[in-house]
C-alpha cells in the first residue's frame, strides 16, 4: 500500500478550562485513510470526534503531533479539505447553483486554466445531476428540504474535487427515511467519485454501513479505542443491516462504545425506578412482581 | 396529524352551516391563537381602522367642547392650518427638513456601517471601539448643542451634526451585532473551500448581513426623525422642527398638529420604502 492519504500522528489537543488549567480533549491519536478509503469515527459524546475532524480540517490547531493529508502537514483550512458539518452551511443569499459555484469565485481558484474552468463547470453539472438536484438548482436553501439541503452540502465540498471530504455527523439532524436514503446515495455516490472520507457519527449502524473501516473513540482524553474492518465491498443494500455478521459487528462495536463512556449507566437510579414502578403497581392491585 | 384529522370530522359534521360562514367561523377561532395568520383585506382593514379609530374620537372630542380649542384644536382648525402653512412654505420647510435628516442619515450610514462591521468581524476592533462607542451612545444628543454650534457654528452642518451624533453610535453597535450573530459555520464553511479573509469579510459576513443592516438602516431611519426637533433647535430659521417651536411660542397649537402629522407620515413612508426595498433585494430571506 502507498502513503496514506490521511495520517495523524500523535495528536492531542488540551482546551483552556475554567482556571486556565488546559483540559485534554483529544491524546496521542494515531489514525491513517488511505485512498479512497471511507473511515467512520464513533464513539460516546464527548469523546471528541467532532474536534477531531475539526483538526484535520485546519479550523482547530493541534496542540501536539502532525496531522497530514496527501503529505502535507495540515496548517489552516484549505480547498484540498471539503468539509460538510450537521447543520447546513449553504450561503443563504445564493442559489443552489451559485453555492456550488462558489470555490470558483475565489483567489485561489483564479489561475485556472480555461480547461481547468470548464472540467469544473462539467463537474458541477455532473454532481447536480448524480445528487439529484437539477430541479432546484434556482432554488435558495431555505426552499429546500433538510436532506435536500445536505445533498447540496455534500455536492458544494465535492465540487473542488478535495483530497479527502470530512464530513461531521452530516445526516445527524435528518429524519430516519430520508437518512437512509441518504446512505445509499452516499454509497452510490462513493463508488463513482473515489474519494478519501473521513466521517464522525454517533449512529453505528450508519457507521458500519457506509465505513470501509469503523474506529471507536474512548473519551477523556479522546483517544483510539479499536478499530473494526468492514467486510463488505461498496454494492451494498439496506437489506445489508439484517444480517447476522453485520449485527454481531455492530453489537461488538456498542459493546466497545459502551465499555469506553463517560457516562456510566446511573444502575442505582435505574434500580430506584423500578422499585417505585413495583410499589406503584402493588397500590394499583397489580399481580406483576 | 391528530388536529387536522379532528378538523375535517368537524367540518363535516357542521353540514349546511359550514357552507354558509365558514371563513368566518375559522377566523374568529384563530384570532384569540398567537401568531395566527389573519387575510389581508383584514390586515388592511384593521391599518386603516387603527387610523380613524383615534380621529373619530379626537372629532368627537371637539364636537362637544370636551377640551379647551387651545389645548386640542379640532380636526378642521388642524387642516385649516395645513392649508394655511402650505401657502406660507409648507413645502419649503419640508424639503429642508427632509434634507437634514437624509444628510445626517447617509453620513451617519457611511462611518456607522463600516465600523459596525469591523468591530463585529474583529475581536481588536471591538476592544478598541465598542465601550467607548457604547460610552459616547449613551450622551444625550440634545446635550451636545452648545458643542456643536460651537465647533460647527450655526449653518446647516450643525443640524446635519445633531442628527448625526444621534444615530450614528446606535448604527455602530446595531450592526457589530448584526455581524456577531452571523453563524460560525458560514465562515468556516468558506474557509474550506479555500476562502481568504478579505474573500469571507466580502463575501459572507457583508453579503450576510446586508438583510439585517437594511432593517437597520429602516430603525435609524425613524430615529434620526426624532431627533429633527431637536435638530433645528440649533439656530434654524426653517423647517417643520423649526416651525412646531415658532408655534409653540405663538401658542398655535394646530400648527404644532400639523408639523408633528407631517412628520410622522413622512417617517412612515420612509419606513415603507425600506420595507419595499428590503422584500425586493432579498427574496431568499427567512428571520
Amino acid at each position: 500500500m502507498n502513503a496514506p492519504r490521511v495520517s495523524l500522528e500523535r495528536v492531542g489537543k488540551d482546551y483552556a478550562g475554567h482556571d486556565g488549567v488546559p483540559v485534554p480533549v483529544l491524546k496521542g491519536i494515531d489514525m491513517t485513510a488511505s485512498d479512497h478509503e471511507f473511515v467512520a469515527i464513533v464513539g460516546a459524546s464527548g469523546c471528541g470526534k467532532s474536534t477531531l475532524l475539526r483538526l484535520v480540517a485546519g479550523l482547530d490547531d493541534v496542540t501536539s503531533g502532525t496531522i497530514r493529508v496527501a503529505g502535507r502537514p495540515v496548517a489552516g483550512p484549505g480547498p484540498d479539505r471539503g468539509m460538510v458539518f450537521q447543520q447546513s452551511t449553504l450561503f443563504p443569499w445564493l442559489t443552489v447553483w451559485q453555492n456550488l459555484r462558489f470555490s470558483r469565485g475565489l483567489a485561489v481558484n483564479a489561475e485556472a486554466t480555461s480547461l481547468e474552468v470548464s472540467q469544473y463547470l462539467a463537474r458541477s453539472e455532473a454532481l447536480l445531476n448524480m445528487m439529484g438536484l437539477a430541479r432546484v438548482r434556482e432554488s435558495y436553501p431555505n426552499q429546500l428540504s433538510g436532506g435536500m439541503q445536505q445533498r447540496v452540502n455534500i455536492a458544494r465540498a465535492l465540487v473542488a474535487n478535495p483530497e479527502v471530504l470530512l464530513m461531521d455527523e452530516p445526516f445527524g439532524a435528518l429524519d430516519a427515511q430520508t437518512r437512509e436514503t441518504m446512505h445509499d446515495l452516499v454509497l452510490h455516490l462513493f463508488a463513482a467519485e473515489k474519494t478519501t472520507a473521513l466521517f464522525v457519527t454517533h449512529d453505528v449502524e450508519e457507521a458500519i454501513y457506509l465505513a470501509d473501516r469503523v474506529v471507536v473513540l474512548a473519551p477523556n482524553p479522546g483517544r483510539v479505542d479499536s478499530t473494526h474492518v468492514v467486510p463488505w465491498g461498496r454494492a451494498r443494500a439496506q437489506e445489508l443491516k439484517l444480517e447476522s455478521a453485520f449485527v454481531t459487528l455492530k453489537g461488538e462495536i456498542l459493546a466497545r462504545i459502551r465499555a469506553t463512556s463517560a457516562v456510566h449507566a446511573d444502575h442505582e437510579l435505574l434500580a430506584s425506578m423500578a422499585v417505585g414502578a413495583r410499589a406503584q403497581s402493588v397500590r394499583e392491585g397489580g399481580t406483576n412482581p | 396529524m391528530g388536529a387536522a384529522t379532528v378538523g375535517t370530522r368537524k367540518v363535516q359534521g357542521g353540514g349546511s352551516l359550514q357552507q354558509a360562514v365558514p371563513a368566518q367561523g375559522r377566523s374568529r377561532l384563530r384570532l384569540g391563537r398567537i401568531r395566527a395568520p389573519i387575510s389581508k383585506t383584514l390586515y388592511g382593514g384593521l391599518a386603516v381602522a387603527g387610523f380613524l379609530l383615534p380621529l373619530a374620537i379626537w372629532e368627537a372630542i371637539s364636537a362637544w367642547h370636551l377640551v379647551g380649542r387651545l389645548f386640542l384644536p379640532s380636526p378642521a382648525d388642524v387642516w385649516g392650518s395645513l392649508a394655511h402653512w402650505y401657502a406660507g412654505g409648507l413645502l419649503r420647510d419640508t424639503g429642508i427638513s427632509v434634507y437634514r435628516v437624509v444628510a445626517g442619515f447617509v453620513l451617519a450610514c457611511l462611518i456607522g456601517v463600516p465600523l459596525g462591521l469591523f468591530i463585529g468581524a474583529y475581536k481588536w476592533c471591538e476592544a478598541l471601539l465598542q465601550p467607548i462607542n457604547d460610552f459616547v451612545r449613551y450622551m444625550p444628543a440634545s446635550a451636545f448643542i452648545p458643542l456643536v454650534i460651537l465647533w460647527v457654528g450655526i449653518g446647516e452642518g450643525s443640524k446635519i451634526a445633531i442628527i448625526f451624533i444621534g444615530v450614528v453610535f446606535q448604527i455602530v453597535v446595531m450592526v457589530a451585532d448584526a455581524v456577531r450573530k452571523l453563524p460560525d459555520r458560514y465562515l468556516e464553511a468558506a474557509y474550506t473551500m479555500g476562502a481568504r479573509e478579505g474573500e469571507v469579510m466580502k463575501l459572507v459576513v457583508w453579503r450576510g448581513t446586508w438583510p439585517q443592516i437594511v432593517d437597520i438602516l429602516r430603525i435609524n431611519m425613524g430615529w434620526a426623525w426624532t431627533y429633527l426637533v431637536v435638530a433645528e433647535m440649533v439656530a434654524a430659521d426653517s423647517g417643520l422642527g423649526f416651525a412646531i417651536l415658532q408655534a409653540q411660542r405663538f401658542l398655535d397649537t394646530a400648527k404644532i398638529f400639523v408639523g408633528i402629522i407631517i412628520i410622522g407620515l413622512i417617517g412612515l413612508a420612509f419606513d415603507l420604502l425600506f420595507r419595499a426595498l428590503h422584500k425586493q433585494m432579498f427574496p431568499w430571506y427567512r428571520p
